[in-house]
């Protein structure tokens, strides 16, 4: 699954941190989930969304490989 | 979201620390006065302990974290298993020289603290692997 999450970011200006304190997550998670490391569950992924201003759907894409 | 699984507060990583030095001490103290080395005596301060440690809330605590104990628990509890059933295997049916007759099958104090050692090392290491800064 891909994200435009650093993308998003940027684009209200937010750094990490933030983000992390806005979500109330570490910033590690914040860190890992944008490298694609960790996938959020269903209510983090709506939430980083809320953040961002963005849609979930917007913000992450499923890739061919998760459907196998 | 919201609840965490781990539902004991930062502080009794404390405790855990503390109630691992009381069984270490208590296993040293029978060690000293009657030569026995009770290992059952150590895996009771262990599992307290380590019970009290993993169990806990890290710093900031949410569902990676989560996720990463709970991996390193299933990892620890199967190989843990296959330790125990592979020493258990080897030492009290194969017919081996040994000099005192009797050798005691791994108790399950001794199974759980040795699965929480595993689980604990594994958690804090792949914590540590977490990139800490912005790739």
């Amino acid at each position: 699954m891909k994200n435009q999450i650093k993308v998003e970011r940027a684009r209200n200006n937010l750094t990490q941190a933030e983000l992390a304190l806005k979500v109330q997550v570490a910033r590690q998670t914040i860190i890992a989930i944008e490298s694609g490391r960790f996938f959020p569950s269903a209510v983090l992924a709506f939430k980083i969304a809320h953040c961002l201003g963005s849609r979930p759907d917007e913000l992450f894409f499923l890739e061919d490989e998760d459907w196998k | 979201m919201g609840k965490t699984y781990f539902f004991y507060s930062y502080w009794v990583k404390g405790l855990g620390v503390l109630l691992i030095l009381i069984g270490l001490i208590s296993f040293l103290n029978r060690y000293r006065k009657n030569g026995v080395f009770d290992f059952n005596e150590l895996a009771i301060g262990l599992c307290f302990g380590l019970l009290c440690i993993f169990f806990s809330k890290e710093k900031t605590d949410d569902e990676m974290i989560e996720q990463l104990k709970f991996r390193a628990l299933t990892k620890a509890v199967i190989s843990t298993f296959l330790l125990t059933h592979l020493y258990n295997y080897i030492f009290l049916n194969w017919r081996l020289k040994r000099e005192n007759d009797i050798i005691l099958s791994i108790s399950a104090y001794q199974y759980l603290a040795i699965s929480l050692i595993i689980a604990s090392c594994l958690f804090y290491f792949q914590k540590m692997q977490l990139p800490k800064h912005e790739e």
